[in-house]
């Protein structure tokens, strides 16, 4: 009976493909985790060290018995951390008079931005309609461009609502690729590229249904900000939020 | 090279085939994930190789350690790095007698991971129930009834039409 069985879980190997290991990798990523590792175990020694130092030097400045308040701790543990405040700005939508396509809305989406409800990370100082853009915070046709602040320059988000599973992303030497596959059937392949000294990140959302959404991080402007703003996962709240669903061509 | 480098290397080189195939079991039949768990186990073997080298019991915990990897991923999102492509591939054509192969990864990929573990520890690496308890931390009373239950499973849903295209994991009896 244990042979029967090996035989059957044997059929599910015909057809095996050529080993494809990567070995160099393998040894990296190796390498790294014992880097790793012994950074850890150095690190912990230090902070023993440092607690053993200032726990003595504690005990003998007699610092036990003050109390939060007398040490200026009180202020800080209470109080929330910190965040320069967003601003978001928007334009007025213009209606189109080129365009035989009536432009497509995105008022959920406005709503989130200007209730904050997107959690824009701390680095991010402003959102606004790019330049120049007709219709600012609405999508011009498919596309919705938006600028994003920071204290070292700026970025430029685009959103796109794609046709259902037209989305291929291929990647190629140098280029930083994820696959990420959702148990809910959602999958989110991310690009980073970094040609001429400018990270450009490229998110592909796929919904359970189809539907797609492509996001592009890059450089933009005269104070461009060559390093990628915003977290990966942001890429897949956005292009999951619930006002891009429903657009049909 | 190290030493180090070296002996690892060498037992790579005899082992990944091998590891790939229960992998390949483990993940539910996808030889992408069985690469990445694969990877991912050997730069583990790699930080701790020169206590195994010493013990003599690398290839235990190199199982160990890929059959805990597969439960845990297939509890989380699935992440991987993309492979890297120069040219688009071309379409390939099946091998004859595939569909039997199909057949049983969709069998596999519906048990539930640990009832999966269980099955392809105990009848594709021929561990003993002891061996089984120990790599997957649980009491071989748990192995015993996870054992049964798996087969008996991978057997009804191997019966003829009953594995669907698309379906969610055999719940746990």
């Amino acid at each position: 009976m244990p042979d029967e069985v090996k035989a059957l879980l044997g059929r599910a190997l015909d057809g095996e493909p050529p080993l494809d290991l990567d070995r160099d990798a393998i040894f990296a990523d190796g390498r790294a985790r014992l880097r790793r590792r012994r950074s850890i175990a150095i690190g912990g020694a230090a902070m023993a060290v440092v607690v053993a130092v200032v726990g003595t030097s504690a005990l003998a400045g007699g610092l036990i018995g003050q109390s939060a308040d007398d040490l200026g701790l009180g202020a800080s543990a209470s109080a929330p951390p910190s965040r320069p405040p967003v601003s978001v700005t928007t334009s007025k939508a213009r209606p189109s008079t080129t365009e035989n396509r009536p432009p497509v809305e995105w008022p959920r989406l406005t709503d989130e931005l200007l209730t904050g409800k997107i959690p824009w990370p701390a680095e991010v100082t402003s959102v606004r309609g790019k330049p120049g853009s007709p219709r600012g915070f609405q999508f011009d046709g498919a596309t919705l461009e938006l600028v994003l602040g920071s204290a070292s320059g700026e970025r430029l988000l685009t959103v796109r609502v794609e046709p259902p599973n037209t989305l291929r992303m291929f990647c190629r030497q140098g280029e930083y690729c994820f696959r990420e596959e959702m148990p809910t059937g959602l999958v989110v392949r991310t690009k980073t590229d970094h040609s001429d000294g400018r990270e450009t990140v490229f998110a592909n959302v796929r919904m359970p249904n189809g539907e797609e959404i492509s996001l592009i991080e890059s450089a933009w402007g005269d104070r461009a900000r060559p390093h990628r703003l915003l977290p990966y996962p942001l890429f897949t709240s956005i292009g999951t939020t619930p006002g891009l669903r429903g657009y049909v061509r | 090279m190290s030493d180090r480098d070296a002996e690892f290397g060498e037992y790579l080189d005899s082992r990944a085939v091998v590891m790939r195939r229960t992998a390949y079991l483990l993940s539910g039949g996808d030889w992408h994930r069985a690469e990445d768990l694969v990877q991912s186990t050997l730069a583990k073997i790699y930080v701790a190789w020169p206590r195994l080298n010493r013990a003599g019991n690398v290839d235990a915990y190199a199982r160990k350690i890929m059959v805990r990897t597969a439960i845990d991923e297939s509890r989380r999102a699935f992440r991987r790095r993309e492979n890297v492509v120069g040219d688009l591939p071309e379409i390939g054509v099946p091998p004859a007698g595939v569909d039997d192969a199909v057949d049983v990864r969709r069998a596999l990929a519906r048990l539930p991971p640990g009832q999966r573990a269980v099955v392809v520890l105990r009848y594709w690496e021929d561990l003993s129930v002891a061996e089984t308890a120990q790599a997957l931390g649980k009491s071989e009373g748990t192995i015993k009834s996870q054992a049964s239950k798996g087969l008996a499973a991978l057997r009804e849903l191997l019966a003829a039409g009953r594995v669907a295209l698309e379906g969610s994991p055999c719940p746990t009896r």
